[in-house]
């Protein structure tokens, strides 16, 4: 599942899928919770879930405003709160699904193989399924924003079309 | 398989010292990294501030203490040191490394403190370096590292949830509460904790908290509080290590000095 969204288009996609529940959560929780929750619900199957996902730069565009506040001597809880990347698993947890672990992880591009190594240790012990992502905003404009995910099984795994 | 904490310091000729591992073998070490800040404070004061992608900070640090392994960093706040040693203790188990350097690290900034601030949350905070290695062999055995979370709150922990983790840990460790020599508090005064430990042990346990010693070192917290309390002598032989962190997530460490 390979989510573009266009930063314009952002607010009105999170609203079409969560209502209102997503509108103090930053744009990396946003993309984050948009593409796992889309990457899940393609996908049949039930079980005990797990979340791993990485980024380069995770929650860049919420430190880059919070450091703006904390320049003008105004930080905001919720543009703080946006800072930390890993929120977003709880967020999935409260209005997507359960999940019996999480992680997020910094990692270098053509380093996922550590992302695919984590995942089968958890299929081996407390998921039965895991999702797998990587989130990374646009930090220019015209670029669009990207949410890329696949779901493992225990017994099989999908891989993006 | 069992994993022990091999070593624990806050700088790494200690740690290399302690570790005791051969230098071929430790040059190939990888090394997972926990922070909430990263190298944040570095740019800060900037007007157009450039900000790294926090794994740059990660490979400086595996560099620094010289291993030149694969690099790995996580985030989850507070407790992203102890998220590492999960993430690590995954990859063992899994069979794909032996050994692992676990950071956690906190390097001064003003955003972490305003942040807290705005929240309402008076935190004393400190900054920290604390550095494990985790193998199949050393002092303190990893019982087992159970992981609760307060889905009612991002910045508190419920006595309940709190029990539960502790729980959890004992059950894991197929410990008794009663087996239980020392609990390292997550905070020095937090009700709730106080709480779960008086509905958990008939008889509570010697307790120590370290933040009056190093602050709260947020996402250091983990592996700079093993430092301090393994780095002395424990005449205690099972120690229950609680942290908990900013998302609602408690994790509860079993440690067990081996035989």
């Amino acid at each position: 599942m390979e989510l573009r969204i266009a930063p314009a288009e952002l607010r009105s996609r999170v609203h079409a899928r969560f209502g209102d529940r997503l509108r103090r959560a930053g744009t990396f929780a946003q993309l984050t919770l948009l593409g796992a929750a889309a990457c899940l619900e393609a996908a049949p199957g039930s079980g005990t879930l797990g979340l791993l996902w990485t980024s380069s730069r995770g929650a860049f565009l919420a430190t880059r405003a919070a450091l703006a506040e904390l320049r003008s001597g105004e930080l905001m809880p919720y543009t703080f709160i946006a800072t930390q990347p890993h929120l977003a698993a709880p967020l999935f947890a409260q209005h997507v699904h359960p999940l019996a672990r999480s992680a997020f992880l910094y990692l270098e591009a053509g380093q996922e193989r550590w992302l695919d190594a984590l995942a089968r240790a958890w299929l081996s012990k407390d998921c039965r399924r895991v999702l797998l992502g990587r989130v990374e905003e646009s930090t220019a404009g015209a670029d669009a924003h990207r949410s890329d995910w696949r779901l493992l099984g225990a017994t099989s795994s999908s891989r993006p079309a | 398989m069992s994993f022990f904490i091999r070593a624990a310091a806050m700088e790494a000729s200690t740690l290399r010292s302690r570790a005791g591992i051969d230098p071929e073998e430790w040059k190939s070490l990888p090394c997972i990294v926990g922070s909430s800040s990263y190298a944040i404070g570095r740019v800060e004061a900037d007007a157009e501030p450039l900000l790294a992608p926090p794994i740059e900070l990660a490979h400086e640090l595996a560099s620094g203490f010289g291993a030149a392994g694969p690099v790995l960093a996580t985030a989850s706040a507070c407790t992203s040191g102890l998220s590492a040693l999960q993430l690590a203790l995954d990859l063992m188990q899994a069979g794909a490394w032996r050994h692992a350097l676990v950071l956690g690290v906190e390097l001064p900034n003003r955003l972490s403190a305003a942040g807290f601030a705005s929240l309402g949350l008076g935190l004393k905070l400190g900054t920290a370096l604390g550095a494990l290695v985790v193998s199949s062999e050393g002092a303190w055995r990893i019982a087992a590292l159970a992981w609760q979370t307060d889905p009612a709150s991002l910045t508190g922990i419920a006595a309940a949830t709190m029990k539960a983790a502790m729980q959890d840990a004992l059950s894991r460790s197929a410990w008794r509460p009663a087996d239980v020599g020392l609990v390292k508090l997550q905070a020095e005064s937090d009700p709730a904790e106080r709480q779960a430990l008086a509905s958990l042990f008939p008889s509570i346990p010697k307790t120590i908290s370290l933040r009056g010693r190093i602050g709260h070192t947020l996402g250091a917290s983990g592996p700079a509080e093993l430092a301090l309390l393994l780095g002395e002598p424990r005449p205690e032989r099972r120690i229950l290590f609680n942290l908990s962190g900013f998302g609602g997530q408690i994790a509860c460490l079993a440690l067990e000095r081996a035989a």
